[in-house]
Order: structure tokens, then C-alpha cells, then sequence
């Protein structure tokens, strides 16, 4: 019995921590953590989306009017980037589990160069021109600068519900693409230096799941916004 | 040794490069036909109502089969453990879950006290709104017949 015990301590693989069996069992309860703390996001934006869907319902007239002074291809395009950023994530992750760091280091620049790219798009295409016409939630003039005198016949009070909520949602997805920025930077430099944090691929895989889910967001923020039918 | 067996090689899931590629052209062509859709006006055949609700449920299920196809793809579910997938089952049906309390508003005209909608939207037909009390009528009315 004492020696296979001792037998089964040697064999131990270094990169199991003691309180795991296998590897597999260490890597899966890391991916059960990330996406325990995934289920938390989703409550935290399914909330918005609930009230987003109870404003929506009773001012749906109104909110299509409103959703005209959002321009869709801009929205279009940053779906796109954002698809294409999920897809170079996957790569990244692809190459990490293989552990081939060239490729890994290049699809997760990629990623963090498509992220910011989004961000751009967002601010300074869509979210600036709004603040010039006055269009924000805690400045508010409107009509202000309308793009169409159908605008017109929008009470100021549901005007300001549909920009606060198109800022507390697009904004809250924006927070996450740069704290996804902020971190793909940082892994991106652990890599580099070979830190033993990164030694395993879990801890892309992880941040994969996580730039996933702000796509999975955004797949429902473009049709529910900016491509609001009559 | 049966430990031999206990330390088999562990190999995670690799998806190739060309599984990703091919999902990210079917979610482009996802997201162009979100933007047909869009243009395409259901209200022409349905009507003004329904064909809003038509264009919407369109427009959220085309989501949704994108939603299910990075969920299983890019994000590993499909190859991914029993335990992993019943996470993420819960975590959405947990959602679905917050739907319910919709059912508030199902009910709110029924409601006998005026909420925060006001007056003018309350319909009431209830039954045990509050009539008027006969045994303090009538109390009332035989202490003024007593001065």
C-alpha cells in the first residue's frame, strides 16, 4: 500500500495542482469557474435588455423614429470587426492549446487591434456626433439637430429614455470590450516574457470565452438598435 | 500497474483553423440576412401590428441561431464537458427565469389601487373593489337621528 502511494505522488504531473486528480479535471473546473462568472454577466445585461424590452414595448412607435438618427452601417461594420475579433480569438486560442506563441501572440494583437477599432468606430463615429447635437442622456436639448422632421413629434421624455438607454447599454458593452482590451494586452505580455501564469493555455482559453460573450452581447445590441423595424 | 491506465495521456479538444473560418463566413451571411430582413417590411402582408411583431421575432431568432452557433463553436460548448454544458444551460434559462416576472404586467389593470402609470390606464372590473360600508351608513345615520 505505502508504495503505491509513493508511486502515485511521482508520477504526479507537475502541472496538476495537489488538490486535483487530473489535468483534465483542473482544466475543466477552470472553464466551469469562467463561466460561473459568465452566468453573472449574462443576468447583469439580461436586466438591461428586460428593461429595454419593457420600454420598447409601450413606445415601440416612437423608438423606431428615435432608431433612425442611429446610422446601421456603422452598426453593420462593427459587427463585422467585432465577428472578425471573435474569429481571430478563436485562432489565438487554437494556437495556445497547440502552444505554437507566434501564431498565438499575432491573432491576439490581432484581436486587441479589432477591439480597438470597434471602440473607434464608437465613439468617434456614433457616440460623437451625438453628443454635438446635444442627443445625451444628462445634457439634453432636443430636438435639437434631427435628422428627420419625424423626430419632431418625439416627446423630449421618451427621446431621453431611448438615447439613456442606447448609452447604458452600448456603454456598458464598450466598458467590456476595453477591460477585453486591457486584458488581452496584459496576456499578450506574459506570453512574451514565457511567465509560468501563461504556461498553460487555460488562461487564453478563458479570456476567449470571455471576448466571445461580449460578441454574443453585441449580436443582440446591432438588431435590437439600430435595426429596429416600423 | 493499473496506475498506467490512471495517467493516460489528456488531450483538450483542438478545433481546426477551418471549422472557425467557415462559422465566421455563415454568422457574416447571418448578419446580412438580419439587414435583408430588416428592409424587408412584413407589415405589406400582415399588417401594421403583426407585421412588427413578425419582423422582430426574425430579426431575434436569426440572434438567437447566431448566438447558439458562437456559444458552441467559439466558445467550445459542443466538445465541452457535461458539467460545463449544464452551466451554461442554467445560466440562460436563469434568464428566462427574470422573463417571468413580465407576468406583472400582464396583470397590472387588474390592479384596484391606481400604480405608477396612473389613473387613466386603469380599467376596474373587480369584483371585491370596495363598497361601501352599510353598517357604518346606518351608524351614522341613527347617531344623527339621536340629535
Amino acid at each position: 500500500m505505502a508504495s503505491t502511494h509513493v508511486d502515485s505522488t511521482s508520477h504526479h504531473d507537475p502541472e496538476v495542482y495537489h488538490q486535483f486528480e487530473t489535468l483534465e479535471q483542473q482544466n475543466d473546473s477552470y472553464i466551469v469557474g469562467m463561466w460561473t462568472f459568465l452566468v453573472t454577466e449574462i443576468m447583469f445585461f439580461g436586466g438591461m435588455f428586460f428593461i429595454y424590452i419593457i420600454y420598447r414595448w409601450s413606445n415601440q412607435d416612437m423608438f423606431y423614429r428615435l432608431h433612425t438618427e442611429l446610422s446601421w452601417p456603422l452598426g453593420a461594420l462593427n459587427t463585422v470587426i467585432l465577428l472578425l475579433s471573435s474569429f481571430t480569438m478563436a485562432c489565438a486560442v487554437h494556437h495556445a492549446t497547440l502552444k505554437n506563441r507566434k501564431p498565438q501572440q499575432i491573432f491576439m494583437g490581432l484581436t486587441a487591434l479589432l477591439a480597438s477599432g470597434f471602440l473607434v468606430v464608437k465613439l468617434a463615429f456614433e457616440w460623437y456626433p451625438k453628443w454635438q447635437h446635444g442627443h445625451m442622456p444628462w445634457y439634453w436639448d432636443w430636438p435639437g439637430h434631427v435628422s428627420s422632421p419625424d423626430l419632431l413629434q418625439v416627446p423630449g421624455g421618451t427621446a431621453k429614455m431611448f438615447y439613456s438607454l442606447y448609452f447604458a447599454m452600448t456603454g456598458l458593452h464598450g466598458i467590456h470590450v476595453l477591460i477585453g482590451i486591457i486584458c488581452i494586452v496584459i496576456l499578450m505580455y506574459l506570453t512574451k516574457i514565457k511567465s509560468i501564469l501563461v504556461d498553460s493555455f487555460l488562461p487564453t482559453e478563458m479570456f476567449g470565452l470571455y471576448w466571445h460573450f461580449v460578441d454574443l452581447v453585441w449580436i443582440f445590441l446591432f438588431p435590437l438598435f439600430y435595426l429596429m423595424p416600423k | 500497474m493499473s496506475h498506467d491506465t490512471h495517467s493516460e495521456e489528456y488531450h483538450p479538444h483542438v478545433a481546426p483553423i477551418s471549422t472557425y473560418f467557415k462559422l465566421l463566413i455563415v454568422l457574416m451571411l447571418l448578419m446580412g440576412l438580419t439587414i435583408f430582413a430588416y428592409n424587408f417590411d412584413f407589415t405589406q402582408m400582415f399588417g401594421e401590428v403583426p407585421g412588427t411583431f413578425a419582423n422582430n421575432i426574425v430579426a431575434m431568432m436569426i440572434a438567437c441561431t447566431k448566438a447558439t452557433l458562437v456559444i458552441m463553436i467559439f466558445m467550445g460548448v459542443k466538445w465541452a464537458s457535461k458539467l460545463v454544458k449544464m452551466y451554461v444551460f442554467l445560466g440562460f434559462a436563469g434568464l428566462g427565469f427574470f422573463a417571468i416576472t413580465f407576468s406583472d404586467y400582464g396583470t397590472r389593470h387588474m390592479e384596484t389601487e391606481p400604480g405608477w402609470e396612473g389613473q387613466k390606464q386603469l380599467k376596474i372590473t373587480n369584483v371585491n373593489a370596495p363598497v361601501v360600508d352599510e353598517e357604518a351608513v346606518q351608524r351614522a345615520t341613527v347617531g344623527d337621528g339621536g340629535h
